[in-house]
């Protein structure tokens, strides 16, 4: 139980649990760091890991994040906790024992299992609450221990002696608990977008009612504590109080903006959003004012690093309520101008804000090691790294914005983004240099260093030491202006602690639970009548889509924009979700969005692409996933397969549903603009590289951009037809039917222009509709120029009159009677026969074709039916279809 | 709807807290009281700190 008042405050402080957590908290801090440097050295190296599942890009990316917040922020939060409640309050913390007992359960049931489960794979594809349910249920457990810890002391003072700090720790441990279980595990049993709304609040929560107010009970604290004198104005604090837990439960659905989420509850949040930065800002004023003769670079260095701290809050405050608004969440959503946000909340606001807590209780651990220099650096290195990081992926996030919103290829946010995630990964070396730095200021120099560094003339006379203007807390107010405590008090309580819960409960209500009344009825009356579940195959393919994190690249909701419905088709309806438990909506885009990936690509490409994604695709970041092979990608395993079905079936239910099946959706839909959206869209799967009928490709002028055709080429085509055309390019040898080898062919100029806008279906061959007609005519003088067929020897006139009869009795009904692939049967083959009036193949690759068949098409071998001298004789005719006009003459034969 | 509510509760809320701010100088009085007390405990702390540090620089199980 909690002692008395009577101990003296310094031995009120369970110094022993104020180190462990500490160092607990860096231990946790490094390791998550490794985790994020590997992360984003993936992105410049993305094979760095071998393929090996446990150090995959998405499970490390899990592992990173966790370990941010539970690890690093959480030991930090509890560490600062053992030496801030004695000190707010007069009385101990409830129990060294439970202390112990959360000590073990934060680090030994929660972080070490937690990560063990997420790099084995069991983890929950949720932002910010990756850990699996087993792990949730230890943090809720701990969560409750710390409140039994913490809480008591404060609920033995008088309500209106509460200052700013303690009433932030009560909301944190309060409302964390709270809203703990309701992210981490409502989503799991919520499908689709209604499960995403509560995501979007615990998103949201894990900052605002978790990280936020301990970080902000820390600056209250330490900036009075380090100063020598009183905040500015407790009016002031207590108004951002009130309206941070008002407003920043409110928030959850910004990160959902222009999703099927309703748009009401998406324009609630959008304001609430605009609000809070309104409340920041006041606060931020407060606690800027509260520093006044602190200096702008503080001397004192816990003071610095809370300092430092504030900036970053008004930054990333007024950042956040910015890219909220609807103007610019259309561009920058799914950017890296997220991810840079992120971190400067927690890598900046908070993290500075929980190293100036440890420092300032660490100073006042009188065994404690202390080595001053060593945290002047860690505070420059730290300093410099996260605002070049932050920097840095902020404009990384407005040039990705403007290669998305102008329509070019996905390919080129890709290469544009190089240089800001070199910039981004060499910033590892500032920040992570300066969090060993911070192990080494708290783990070296001599004990009882830390109480040193504070000055004698701080602790002898706080108030002098910086403000010679000290105002007499007896003057300032009596007890006499403060209620007695009894039964006011404990009334006092209960209208505080509901009106937080009632602000918890808003939210819920407003934004996870009439949302996802409002998608079921729309999932009930819009939904096809039939019922198009995943197969077991899909369904199992997509717990390993989860596991591997690719959600975290691969967002799976067109959102209600233009710029989106032009690139991925018509905008996610709410059924489309209906089986996702949890959603994979996804915050980011580092790939393309997946909602119509059926239907894009082959299956045969998918375990090409997941095996050796850059041959394929050679400017691709994808992380390999050999290790779901036997060795090659015509191994697969079965979850290889398994995740090939679920690739393919994304979509796949919308797509039988259109677009007679859409007819009880728009009557459902009424005038709701949002859903006609998606309704009237002109293309239910605009996704660039999705195959189409030959025939509506816009023509093409003659190129002469060499220079751009070459780099084109190399970046896009070579990994399969190879530099030079041949066909044998690093994944030529698994697709199939094998790439085209390109120099014993010539293409007609319309029928290249149609191949690179429409593909050829049913094979690896995608379509380029992203790149700019430019582009795609520089290909095309590519193409034309591997051409080299120029040698065939002239066919006998009586070589050709048997070829005709060979043809017409055994190639017309495909290819048709003239050869333009047309024949009656061709409408029923998976791949279009060749078109002979638009390619020409050489007359030794028709022998070729006609002695070996091609793999993977209805083109099979015609040695058993026809004789040496019919396949010669037709190897000539068919060369004759191709049309020459506008063919230079000298290739005319 | 719910950006409504959320915009009205807002001005309410603010125009409470600034109206009882204006109205009742007991109350700046008041809630400006807790940041006092806590400078009183800091003080308190700081001086049994400075008191104590010297005597022991030692965790208490020998660590």
């Amino acid at each position: 139980m909690a002692e008395t008042a009577d101990r003296a405050p310094v031995n009120r402080v369970d110094t022993q649990l104020v180190h462990a957590h500490g160092i607990a908290a860096l231990v946790t801090l490094l390791i998550a760091v490794i985790f994020g440097i590997v992360v984003s050295l993936q992105f410049i190296f993305p094979d760095l890991t071998g393929g090996w599942l446990p150090l995959g890009w998405g499970r490390l990316r899990f592992a990173h994040t966790q370990g941010i917040m539970l690890g690093w922020l959480g030991n930090a939060f509890l560490a600062f906790l053992y030496h801030a409640v004695p000190v707010l309050t007069g009385y101990t913390v409830t129990s060294r024992n439970l202390g112990r007992w959360l000590f073990a359960i934060w680090n030994f049931a929660v972080m070490a299992p937690g990560w063990i489960l997420v790099l084995s794979g069991v983890s929950q594809p949720l932002e910010w609450a990756e850990f699996p349910l087993v792990v949730d249920v230890f943090v809720v457990i701990a969560l409750l221990l710390a409140a039994a810890q913490f809480l008591p002391p404060f609920f033995k003072r008088s309500l209106e002696r509460l200052y700013v700090s303690s009433w932030y720790i009560i909301g944190a441990l309060v409302f964390t608990l709270l809203a703990f279980p309701m992210g981490n595990i409502v989503p799991e049993f919520v499908p689709g977008a209604a499960g995403a709304a509560i995501s979007g609040l615990w998103i949201h929560d894990a900052v605002g009612l978790f990280v936020t107010p301990l970080a902000l009970a820390i600056l209250y604290f330490v900036i009075p504590a380090a100063t020598g004198r009183p905040i500015y104005s407790h009016f002031l604090s207590m108004l951002g109080f009130w309206g941070l837990f008002f407003w920043y439960p409110l928030n959850g659905t910004h990160h959902y903006v222009f999703s099927v989420i309703p748009m009401e509850a998406q324009l609630g949040a959008i304001a609430a959003s605009a609000l809070l930065g309104v409340v920041v800002v006041f606060v931020v004023a407060n606690l800027m004012l509260s520093q006044r003769g602190a200096g702008l670079l503080p001397k004192e260095i816990g003071l610095r690093f809370v300092s430092m701290s504030v900036l970053f809050y008004l930054v990333v405050s007024v950042q956040g309520a910015s890219q909220a608004q609807m103007a610019l969440n259309k561009a920058v959503h799914f950017t890296d101008w997220v991810v840079g946000h992120s971190h400067l909340a927690m890598l900046g606001f908070a993290t500075f804000a929980a190293i100036g807590g440890i420092i300032h209780a660490w100073q006042r651990i009188p065994w404690a090691r202390y080595n001053g220099r060593a945290l002047e650096w860690a505070y420059w290195l730290l300093t410099v790294g996260i605002w070049i990081m932050f920097i840095d992926l902020t404009l990384a996030g407005l040039v990705q914005a403007e290669i998305w919103q102008s329509g070019a290829p996905w390919l080129d946010s890709l290469r544009a983004s190089e240089p800001y995630w070199i910039v981004r990964a060499l910033t590892a070396i500032p920040v992570g240099g300066g969090f060993i730095m911070l192990l080494v200021g708290i783990t070296t120099g001599p004990r009882g260093a830390g109480a040193t560094a504070v000055s004698d003339e701080l602790l002898r006379n706080p108030v002098k030491a910086i403000a010679p203007e000290r105002v007499a807390v007896s003057a300032a107010v009596s007890d006499r202006d403060i209620r007695p405590p009894g039964r006011g008090l404990v009334m006092a309580y209960i209208v505080a602690s509901v009106a937080g819960i009632g602000f918890f409960a808003l939210s819920v209500s407003l934004l996870g639970i009439w949302p996802g009344r409002v998608l079921a009825e729309q999932s009930a009356l819009m939904a096809p009548d039939f019922s198009l579940r995943p197969t077991d195959a899909a369904e199992r393919g997509r717990r390993i889509y989860a596991r591997e994190g690719c959600a975290y690249c691969h967002s799976q909701q067109i959102r209600y924009t233009a710029a989106d419905t032009a690139r991925f088709g018509a905008p996610t309806l709410a059924w489309e979700t209906r089986f996702d438990y949890p959603h994979l909506m996804g915050t980011r885009r580092i790939g393309p969005d997946l909602s119509r990936a059926s239907g894009t690509r082959t299956a045969n490409w998918h375990y090409v692409h997941l095996f050796a994604p850059r041959t394929v695709v050679p400017l691709s970041l994808m992380p390999s996933y050999s290790s779901l092979f036997d060795g090659a990608p015509d191994k697969p395993r079965q979850e290889a397969r398994d995740l090939v079905a679920y690739l393919e079936s994304l979509g796949q239910a919308r797509e039988i549903a259109w677009p007679d099946g859409d007819e009880k959706a728009r009557a459902a839909a009424g005038d709701n603009k949002w859903a006609l959206m998606s309704l009237d869209a002109p293309l239910l799967n605009a996704h660039t590289a999705k195959t189409r009928p030959r025939g509506d490709a816009p023509k093409l002028a003659k190129s002469d951009a060499n220079e751009l055709g070459a780099q084109l080429w190399k970046d896009n085509c070579a990994g399969c037809h190879g530099l030079d055309g041949r066909g044998d390019g690093p994944a030529s040898a698994w697709l199939i039917p094998a790439p085209t080898n390109l120099t014993v062919r010539r293409y007609s100029r319309d029928y290249l222009a149609d191949v690179l806008w429409n593909g050829v279906h049913n094979t690896s061959m995608p379509a380029w509709r992203d790149h700019s007609a430019a582009n795609r005519a520089a290909l095309v003088e590519v193409v034309r120029n591997f051409a080299d067929i120029a040698d065939t020897a002239l066919p006998a006139p009586a070589d050709l009159v048997l070829g005709k009869r060979v043809y017409a009795e055994n190639c017309a009904e495909c290819h048709g009677d003239t050869g333009n692939g047309n024949g009656f049967f061709a409408k029923e083959l998976p791949i279009a026969p060749t078109n002979f009036g638009a390619e020409q193949p050489s007359q030794a690759e028709s022998v070729r074709v006609l002695q070996l068949g091609i793999a993977g098409t209805s083109m099979a071998p015609w040695t058993d039916r026809l004789t040496e001298d019919e396949i010669l004789a037709v190897s000539h005719y068919v060369r004759n279809f191709f049309d020459v006009s506008g063919e230079p003459a000298e290739n005319n034969r | 709807m719910i950006s409504n509510f959320i915009v009205i509760s807002s001005i309410i809320l603010a125009l409470i807290f600034t109206l009882a701010w204006l109205a009742r100088p007991s109350l700046r009085k008041r809630i400006e009281a807790p940041k006092h007390f806590f400078q009183e405990q800091l003080q308190q702390y700081n001086r049994e700190l400075r008191d104590t540090r010297n005597s022991n620089t030692v965790p208490p199980d020998g660590q």
